[in-house]
């Protein structure tokens, strides 16, 4: 224990040695902090493997509760820790241990990776911070530098890392994949996804996937007329292996499902992370909306494959099967929710499936070896479908349409009943986690900027209804507060039995939240409100166990990992990572 | 070129009742006197930088609300109430009910400002509830003041217009060249993004009157505005470009319009009649006046004593809208250059999405 208590020191001051000289020394303490732990247990592990990040390692994630290893911590997307030291009856207990700051005016949307007691996190706008999992000292930092003018919607974010082996992935703001040393910080590639400036403007704000050797790669903008795909790289070199277009291009099967020429800009963007099925060697990924958003005078027709599930042969980028959630979609109601993979119960069988909470309020239970539509069912208030065919497709009610001076009767809202923020799936309850937003808000038929225009459309005119929860610097990062009546809009946590879509408990929550949730072994819900309240619930009856007033928005989801063998959860709030612990 | 068949027209518009904009008949210096004294509005309302901040400031109260709004407002408080300014109730467990004005909330606790001015703050778990009223903390005055009282209560409040304007509001740059990108006119979304209905609903014209729209461009306005003075009222559309007044008299035609008159207008003329018109309306075009002085003093000249002068323009430093800064005023601005010329603010608009939407009266 000396050398570890040893080595602690060297950390705690290496972040003054850093600052005067740069990140090399940096570089040499992980080096040492590596030797280390080949040769016994690192400063925030125990029993797992230790060393490189291995594909094998990712196949048994959830196998090393003790890290982090990939966005939704299993390729399950499960977001499920099944560390149990912080459960329901001592979670009271819990309480800050460290701060990071961001010392942004941007907020963090990201997830941590964890990785033999080293913490890796994005920053705003695309810097890499590695730091001791323990205490939240920095190791070493890396920046990218975007150009000024970068063309994300909504707010200069990256949601995380992904890593294989001693590199870890980046997306950036201007369309570049960065590949990265973990252990100094140095840049090892970087390639160019595409022209950034094309089409009005394309992003890549999430996170990527490693599968195997690849790393797959999504990208944003469906604010502008842009041509959506879903991209693999060599993890090695960073050369491209395959591109799967978003939008059926001339030639490929689907083709037709736009009139005229609006698929060359229909959008359908991949902007949030997958997840896959290593049993049948399946890539799922959800696609966002088609473009333009809320005004659909160009693109009569279906507009495959927007708002849909993508399941992908994750070697060759095939398609197997898709499913659109959202024909024709009108109200900006993306589906790029993470996937989640869970074997369920349904009708009396067990069956492999896709359970997806939409941003357009229902709740889908799919088939996910065919695609099979198995059932439906709203979990948050919506007015615009009566029901489903046998294959999955909406019966709309008339009337839900975008109007030219704004329609503000249909539910879910623009946000969406969900969103990109994760879900969490239990094995302990066998129920799925949902943080949902019930809310309506304007829509209107404004969505083709005139040439001129210099910003997205995006529908917070005057005359929406609060755009409760706005991001505001000048607030000191605190949410801008919702005036709306609590009957027009609120948040909840809601527990979903996956096999028929019933809504087992709900705990109410003042605004619809941009946070997500993750489940413990602990019987735990973790997640944290937009005032910044940081919750535990009880998993099994949705009480509130536990808070803390950390009052900066939570824009991200909570992660769970080891330090020292102790338990620690840890969330974004505002421009901080706050975490936690028991002692 | 300018028709010589509307002076004949004119005749024709029957007088007009009080507009909404047009109730002038209190006494602001008594209506001060209230305000300070008897009334003790000032307990609650600051005017600008000075004054208590339980109620909303009123600094420019007098542009933001019509003068039939500020009565409302005294009689009925809860009628046209702002959410910020919704009574919150406080119960405690201890028995103790304290209203006030919400400050912060969250899940854990609320903060109010109490009916004392003093902020203050609870943990929900030591509440029996918490609620927000849609009323307003505000008493009713309609039996405290009579009602030649409350008309100078209201004279008073429609002399606050917010801070003087600074010495240099005026526009650095040269006017714009005449705008002719058809497609910009036409451009989808250009509804949700000007919100036409609304604003001329807004303007509140009674039919029969008589309007000159300047820039009239594609008839996009020009058309709303004539069916909204109806068969016995007239709307001139001025437009510096014969193409432009082409367009016009198409969308005149496509709505089965009879009563809009096209004029050729000129750089420093607009071709309008003597004390004529009820309402000048001008969208998107100020700002490319190659001679704003001499169109505004000749507008001057063609409203009526009591006629209304409107100016949209695009919003300065509103994240929508044209990129060219020339394309964009501030209210200051706008303001700047109209006051001069014989006019004063009479209200700012507050449902135009990304442009500034103001309505000038002639100064007596």
């Amino acid at each position: 224990m000396l050398f570890m208590e040893a080595l602690l020191e060297f950390l705690k001051g290496a972040q003054t040695r850093m600052h005067k000289w740069g990140v090399r020394l940096g570089a040499a303490v992980f080096t040492a902090a590596v030797v280390f732990s080949l040769k016994g247990q690192a400063p925030g592990q125990s029993s797992a493997p230790q060393g490189p990040v291995t594909y094998e390692r990712l196949l048994k994630a959830a196998d090393e509760p003790g890290n982090w290893l990939m966005y939704s911590h299993s390729y399950n997307s499960w977001r499920y820790s099944s560390l149990d030291q912080i459960n329901a009856q001592n979670v009271k207990n819990l309480h800050l241990k460290w701060i990071f700051q961001g010392r942004h005016i941007e907020k963090f949307e990201t997830t941590p990776l964890v990785v033999n007691g080293i913490m890796y996190l994005t920053r705003p706008e695309n810097a890499i911070y590695a730091l001791d999992a323990a205490t939240g000292r920095q190791l070493w930092s890396y920046e990218y530098r975007n150009p000024p003018r970068t063309y994300n919607c909504c707010g200069k974010v990256n949601r995380g890392l992904a890593m294989l082996g001693n590199t870890l992935f980046m997306n950036t703001l201007d369309m570049h994949v960065v590949a990265v040393d973990a252990r100094s910080g140095h840049e090892i590639w970087k390639t160019e996804m595409g022209d950034y400036t094309a089409a009005g403007g394309y992003a890549a704000p999430g996170a990527p996937l490693v599968v195997k050797d690849k790393l797959i790669v999504g990208m944003a903008g469906g604010e502008h007329g842009v041509n959506g795909f879903l991209d693999a790289y060599d993890t090695k070199t960073g050369a491209r292996l395959w591109r799967f277009n978003t939008i059926p291009q001339p030639g490929e099967p689907n083709f037709g499902t736009w009139a005229g020429d609006s698929w060359k800009t229909g959008g359908v963007t991949t902007w949030n992370n997958g997840s896959y099925d290593p049993e049948t060697n399946t890539l799922f990924w959800g696609t966002s909306n088609p473009w333009p958003d809320y005004n659909d005078d160009t693109r009569p027709g279906d507009n495959l494959y927007s708002c849909s599930v993508l399941a992908l042969d994750p070697d060759t980028g095939k398609l197997k099967w898709f499913f659109q959630f959202t024909p024709h979609d009108l109200h900006d109601w993306d589906s790029t929710q993470i996937p989640i993979l869970l074997d369920t119960e349904f009708q009396g069988q067990m069956r492999k499936t896709l359970a997806w909470a939409n941003r357009n309020g229902f709740y889908y239970l799919l088939d996910r070896t065919n695609g099979k539509f198995l059932t439906a069912k709203a979990f948050v208030k919506q007015t615009w479908a009566k029901g489903f065919d046998d294959n999955g497709r909406p019966e709309l009610i008339p009337g839900n349409e975008p109007t030219p001076e704004g329609n503000d009767h249909t539910w879910p809202g623009v946000d969406g009943g969900a969103n990109w923020m994760s879900h969490s799936y239990s094995p302990l309850t066998k129920w799925l986690y949902v943080f949902a937003r019930e809310e309506h808000r304007l829509f209107s038929k404004n969505a083709v900027p005139h040439p001129t225009t210099e910003e997205p459309d995006r529908p917070l005119a005057p005359g929406a209804l609060p755009n409760a929860g706005a991001y505001d610097p000048a607030m000191g990062g605190a949410k801008t507060q919702n005036f709306g009546a609590p009957e027009e809009s609120w948040g909840k946590v809601i527990a979903i039995d996956p096999g028929t879509g019933t809504v087992k408990w709900e705990h109410r929550v003042l605004t619809p939240p941009w946070g997500g949730v993750m489940a413990t072994g602990g019987n735990l819900v973790f997640g944290g409100t937009l005032e910044g309240v940081v919750f535990a619930l009880n998993s099994t009856t949705g009480e509130r166990l536990w808070t803390f007033s950390a009052n900066g928005p939570v824009f991200a989801s909570p992660i769970s990992y080891l330090a020292n063998g102790k338990q620690m959860v840890s969330i974004p709030a505002g421009d901080l990572i706050v975490t936690f612990g028991l002692d | 070129m300018v028709a010589a068949a509307w002076v004949a027209a004119l005749t024709l518009a029957p007088p007009l009742t009080a507009q909404s904009g047009s109730v002038r008949n209190g006494n602001a210096a008594a209506g001060k006197a209230i305000f300070d004294g008897k009334g003790g509005c000032s307990s609650c309302h600051s005017i600008g930088d000075r004054g208590a901040s339980l109620g909303p400031d009123l600094g420019d109260i007098g542009i933001t609300r019509t003068p039939k709004s500020l009565r409302l407002a005294l009689t009925d408080p809860d009628a046209e109430i702002f959410k910020e300014y919704y009574t919150v109730v406080v119960e405690t467990k201890a028995g103790e009910t304290i209203r006030g004005l919400a400050l912060n909330e969250d899940d854990l606790s609320i903060q109010i400002r109490d009916i004392n001015g003093y902020p203050r703050s609870f943990l929900k778990d030591d509440l029996k509830s918490a609620h927000r009223e849609q009323r307003s903390l505000m008493p009713s005055y309609a039996s405290r003041l009579s009602g030649t009282e409350m008309d100078d209560v209201v004279a008073y409040l429609r002399t606050l217009k917010g801070p003087p304007l600074p010495a240099d509001a005026k526009r650095p740059r040269q006017p714009h060249h005449a705008y002719s990108d058809v497609s910009f006119l036409n451009r989808i979304g250009r509804d949700a993004e000007e919100r036409p209905d609304s604003l001329v609903n807004a303007l509140e014209i009674p039919a029969g009157a008589t309007v000159a729209e300047i820039g009239s461009g594609t008839g996009y306005f020009t058309w709303r505005l004539a069916e909204k003075v109806g068969l016995r009222g007239k709307v001139f559309a001025v437009d510096v470009q014969q193409k432009m007044l082409d367009l016009t008299a198409q969308a005149v035609k496509k709505h089965q319009l009879s009563n809009v008159q096209l004029v050729l207008g000129g750089d420093h003329d607009p071709h309008l009649p003597a004390a004529s018109l009820d309402l000048v309306f001008i969208a998107n075009a100020y700002h490319e006046f190659a001679d704003p002085g001499a169109i505004i003093a000749a507008v001057n000249r063609a409203l009526k004593a009591d006629g209304r002068l409107v100016i949209i323009e695009f919003a300065e430093g509103r994240p929508f809208g044209p990129q060219d800064k020339a394309e964009r005023m501030t209210i200051n601005q706008i303001r700047a250059e109209i006051e001069p010329l014989g006019f004063e603010l009479d209200r700012v608009l507050e449902l135009l999405p990304i442009q500034h939407g103001l309505i000038f009266t002639k100064r007596p």
